[in-house]
């Protein structure tokens, strides 16, 4: 396990202040509803805007349009969105993961195909991993791919798939042969969500939204141009891709908006002493997780795979983020109403709501600290 | 108030039994069930038996209702119908009382459990209660995260010449009897939680067992056990006990066993925990919600805390 | 990024390895004294390191010096090692005065104090200085008009009234009783009671950040041979809760520290400590609970060395500022930076503190 120290340099910190000035200008606070990090909204106009700029698909490789920019400046700009609140839905899963995994496995027909579109954030991506039978124990997915002319039919059930209703395509994970054992045989498929066979069904969820979906597949057929890396190696790819996924800033900037606009809104807060070590005790520790999160970010810039600092740090973080917001929430005065004309309270009121699923959502707590643990003693 | 008969455990469990039998069917007037099973009577001639009973079920199948209002009126000794006084309670939002006196006004702000338009709304003040016409207030549904509990929020100020007073009565004993109550509420909904996590823990398989067996889990779910027997014991307690601070402390336990069992059986649950399908996320709002009548879990430990200060001691167990 | 030199590591790691066995430890808590430890730690020059050698020191940087500090603490180190070095050293050759050859203390200069200079003679009473049993020189930092002044007094001086913390460190308290002082001079620039309870700060988070690490090595070592059920206790999901905070704790406070450091050669660095100090108090309660409730009973023995750090991190925890009211100060600072620059307080630091000052408000980095 290793995180080594690391300061942002010229050129990175003058990356931080283009990126602040372009959010200054075209989403000036107040002019827009923010999002709480990474759930923020879709938005093709704003991913198309920061595409032009050169910040999505940072990592992706500049002969398919990307930017071949190190993990770091991908960092740099992702903390000033997330924190920011900004519209990133339509391009988040796509940039940050399906992106790179074309980019370091695809063939040169998908990179091409693919990646410049990504890059010009056109194309958004979905993830299908969770069906209704595995959830952490991945490896038990039963959405089946069988091999037909010029391709494969596949046939299953994918769920929790956040957005599928509104992206473009699924990155799925199937089982395509069996081998000696259950890890072996899975592959990655990219399904066209509009393809025919697939349907998708919006899951209504607690905080009113519907954006988790269920997407069942009947008799999908997906072209052989379109298996992501070699048959059968899918497991060991979804490995490297949640690396990349769970150590990174939208892992602790959930409630972040939540405490600084509880400040900007009632400034009175400023002279309640308890508050101030509520902020000071917050401040400290999104510093420190900050730290750790820039450290793995030059960490894969060396060609190295933190995983298990990754998970370590998404274990951390993710209670932090549920620790804070209920230490907020003791400062709020009356329940916290979804509908109400203060930001503060509209962003309290959603983050009461989905809160609990940051320590469920891309791997539990509870699995995180089983692979930091075998990490630890390895 | 109580009676000298106690209704025995046969007696208990057969009103039990008809309650949930009335109870849960679909679309029930939980008023009028309640009136058919004669609850009421049962609340005058036993409370330690009947708050807990029917609070508990309450709060096991999310029922709406007014048995609040009952408890309040029970502990007031006031029975506006005797007086053909059609009244609905308004109960105090968190720690705030539900009326203030200004010289010759008062302002009521509160909420009004199960939508319904009586002729007039009674409460409480001080030691006291007052009567006020309904014409006199303003009313809105409450469209909180829980709108199956028809909260209604009553607002406005009176001059108390418009209100009419109800004498001798005791104003003091409402609130403990109703935290008490809604402490029992709470932890019927922790109790439905709870069952639903085990429930899934056993039959959802993952890695090739069901997820209960990792300790993890049954951790978890341990720890929401044992919040609630905390609970429970004291609110056992507040029936026997000097019962304003035992009933600040039996809601506050509560509500953080609710709030406890809320994150740890969402967690167990993981996603399907958050899907409107499931009914999970009912109780989860249920016990938000319910935290919010007279007084949060960080409210009620704040007033227990002046309380104990100001009287330089601690109460004994079994102390009155 | 300030760098360390790894012959001073190495040499760290030697030697403190070496002495700071056990019983050693144990021996220095019964005597309040280590003596046959601190000659052969002195003979290698590290507690001065980070005090020029003009003034007596053995040269080096701060950095080096936080960096023995940590080795120390993961040790165990019974020794006033930043007292004499980064803290002493720093207030004497900043004052233009030589160093002593033997240990110093620095009195931290707590509520209850009460010392003072009357006619160039000390008064007062000091609180909480550690080993000032034992040392050759006992340093006090003075308010005085016009400036702040350094003090140095020799223990034969003073009355001394013993006294220790958790972990059976001498603690004591000093009696000056129109005491005349060795040397006495206004303190050098920047030095003031501020600027040495935050260099306080650093160092114990240094030492802490060295116990954590010795702590998570200690319950992964025993959890993974210790076995019940039929199994290593490492295999049950509960304790490997234990291991993995314990490790997240660790790896917080070594960061925050490398950050603190880094910060400190551009300036005061006062946010930087502030936080790191108030993420090592925390990570002190955490992990020592944490590593307790993996190790079970034997972790509470007296035999078992668990106890040196446990002990150590809940007493420097709550030295040179406490975890509340650091995360006051550092509220303080963002209340300063306010709603519209939190963010830039996080990413900037001092840095943004420093131009907010500068501009009147108008900066931004």
């Amino acid at each position: 396990m290793r995180f080594e120290f690391t300061v942002l340099d010229d050129h990175e910190r003058a990356l931080q202040a283009e990126v602040r000035a372009f959010l200054g200008d075209v989403l000036p606070r107040g002019s827009f509803e923010p999002g709480l990090g990474m759930a923020g909204r879709k938005d093709p106009a704003f991913s198309q805007a920061l595409a032009a700029r050169g910040w999505v698909g940072m990592s992706l490789p500049r002969d398919y349009g990307g930017g071949d920019r190190p993990a770091v400046e991908r960092f740099v700009v992702a903390e000033e969105l997330l924190r920011w609140g900004a519209p990133v839905g339509h391009h988040w899963i796509a940039d940050r993961q399906s992106g790179p995994l074309l980019a370091k496995v695809g063939t040169p027909e998908q990179k091409a195909r693919f990646l410049p579109a990504i890059c010009r954030g056109e194309l958004s991506f979905c993830i299908g991993m969770s069906e209704p039978d595995s959830g952490s124990d991945l490896a038990s997915v039963v959405t089946r791919a069988v091999r037909a002319e010029g391709g494969w039919v596949v046939n299953g059930t994918k769920v929790w798939t956040t957005g599928a209703h509104e992206h473009d395509w699924m990155m799925a994970l199937v089982r395509t042969s069996d081998g000696r054992d259950r890890h072996e045989g899975l592959s990655q498929l990219l399904v066209d969500l509009r393809a025919p066979g697939v349907e998708v069904r919006p899951i209504p969820f607690l905080d009113g939204t519907s954006d988790f979906n269920e997407v069942v597949f009947q008799d999908v057929f997906v072209p052989d141009a379109d298996v992501v890396g070699p048959e059968g190696q899918g497991w060991r790819q979804i490995g490297q891709e949640l690396a990349f996924e769970r150590g990174g800033p939208d892992r602790w900037l959930s409630t972040y908006l939540v405490l600084e606009q509880l400040l900007r809104e009632q400034p009175a807060l400023a002279t309640d002493p308890t508050f101030g070590e509520l902020l000071g005790a917050a401040v400290a520790q999104f510093w420190g997780l900050r730290q750790l999160s820039l450290s793995i970010a030059r960490t894969i810039d060396r060609g190295e795979q933190p995983a298990v600092e990754a998970a370590l740090v998404k274990e951390m973080a993710t209670r932090f983020e549920q620790d804070l917001l209920e230490a907020v929430l003791g400062f709020v005065q009356s329940e916290p109403a979804p509908g109400s004309g203060s930001l503060a309270e509209r962003l309290l009121a959603t983050a009461v709501l989905t809160a609990p699923s940051f320590t469920i959502r891309g791997g539990t707590i509870e699995i995180l600290r089983t692979i930091v643990a075998k990490g630890l003693r390895a | 108030m109580a009676d000298a008969t106690a209704v025995d455990r046969n007696a208990l469990d057969l009103f039990e039994r008809s309650l949930r039998g009335l109870l849960t069917t679909d679309g029930v007037d939980v008023d009028a069930a309640l009136a058919e099973v004669g609850w009421r009577d049962f609340l005058a001639a036993d409370p330690v038996a009947a708050v807990p009973l029917l609070f508990g079920v309450q709060g096991e199948l999310l029922l709406g209702g007014t048995a609040l209002d009952d408890v309040a009126l029970d502990a007031l000794d006031f029975d506006p119908s005797r007086l053909e006084i059609d009244g609905a309670l308004v109960h105090p939002r968190r720690c705030v009382d539900a009326a203030m006196r200004h010289d010759r006004t008062l302002v009521v702000d509160g909420l009004v459990v199960g939508e319904r338009t009586p002729a007039s709304f009674v409460v409480v003040v001080g030691s006291g209660a007052v009567i006020v016409p309904a014409t006199a207030l303003d009313c809105a549904v409450v469209q909180g995260i829980d709108p199956s509990l028809e909260l209604v929020r009553v607002r406005g100020t009176v001059s108390l010449a418009d209100v009419s007073m109800a004498d001798d009565v005791d104003g003091a004993a409402v609130a403990p009897a109703c935290r008490r109550a809604l402490a029992y509420e709470l932890l019927g909904a922790v109790d439905a939680m709870l069952a639903t996590a085990t429930e899934y823990a056993q039959a959802r398989h993952q890695f090739g067992q069901p997820i209960g067996a990792f300790q993890a889990v049954k951790h978890r779910l341990a720890d929401v056990y044992v919040a609630r027997q905390a609970a429970s014991a004291v609110l056992a307690e507040s029936w026997h006990s000097e019962p304003e601070c035992t009933t600040l402390a039996a809601k506050a336990l509560a509500a953080r066993a609710g709030a406890l069992a809320a994150e740890h059986c969402l967690q167990v649950l993981g996603a399907i925990g958050f899907a409107l399908e499931h009914p999970l996320h009912r109780f989860v709002r249920r016990v938000r919600v319910l935290d919010h009548l007279y007084g949060t879990e960080a409210e009620l430990r704040t007033q227990l805390g002046r309380l104990l200060l100001a009287r330089g001691r601690v109460p004994r167990p079994g102390s009155a | 990024m300030s760098s360390v030199d790894p012959l001073v590591s190495e040499t760290a790691a030697r030697v403190f390895g070496d002495q700071a066995t056990f019983s050693a430890i144990e021996q220095a808590e019964a005597d309040g004294w280590a003596p046959a430890m601190w000659e052969s730690v002195a003979g290698t020059g590290l507690p001065w390191v980070s005090v020029p050698a003009a003034a007596g020191g053995s040269g080096g940087t701060l950095a080096d010096a936080v960096e023995i500090l940590r080795i120390a603490g993961r040790h165990g180190v019974p020794l006033p090692l930043a007292e004499t070095g980064i803290l002493g050293g720093w207030l004497l050759a900043g004052a233009g005065l030589q160093l002593p050859s033997g240990p110093l203390t620095v009195a931290p200069n707590t509520p209850a104090d009460t010392v003072e200079l009357r006619d160039a003679k000390v008064w007062g009473h000091a609180h909480r200085v550690p080993w000032a049993r034992a040392v050759d020189g006992i340093i006090v930092l003075l308010d005085g008009p016009p400036r702040p002044m350094v003090v140095l007094v020799d223990p034969a001086d003073v009355r001394i009234e013993h006294a220790v913390n958790l972990a059976g460190e001498p603690r004591d308290t000093v009696h000056f009783d129109d005491a005349i002082p060795l040397a006495l001079a206004p303190a050098g620039p920047g030095v003031d009671a501020d600027a040495l309870r935050d260099r306080g700060a650093l160092a114990r988070t240094a030492t802490m950040a060295g116990a954590l690490e010795r702590l998570a090595e200690l319950t992964l070592e025993y959890t993974a041979s210790r076995r019940q059920f039929g199994r290593a206790v490492a295999e049950f999901q509960a304790v490997q809760a234990h291991l993995v905070h314990g490790a997240q704790q660790r790896e917080l406070v070594a960061l925050a520290l490398a950050a603190a450091v880094d910060a400190s050669t551009r300036g005061p660095a006062r946010f930087e400590i502030a936080a790191a100090k108030l993420l090592a108090d925390r990570a002190a309660t955490e992990a020592t609970r944490h590593a307790h409730q993996a190790h079970g009973a034997i972790g509470m023995t007296r035999e078992y060395p668990l106890h040196h750090f446990t002990r150590r991190l809940w007493s420097w925890r709550a030295e040179c500022g406490t975890e509340r009211a650091w995360a006051r100060e550092v509220g303080t600072m963002a209340l300063t930076a306010g709603a519209d620059r939190l963010y830039e307080l996080i990413t900037g630091g001092s840095d943004l503190l420093d131009s907010l000052a500068a501009d009147g408000g108008r900066a931004h980095t």
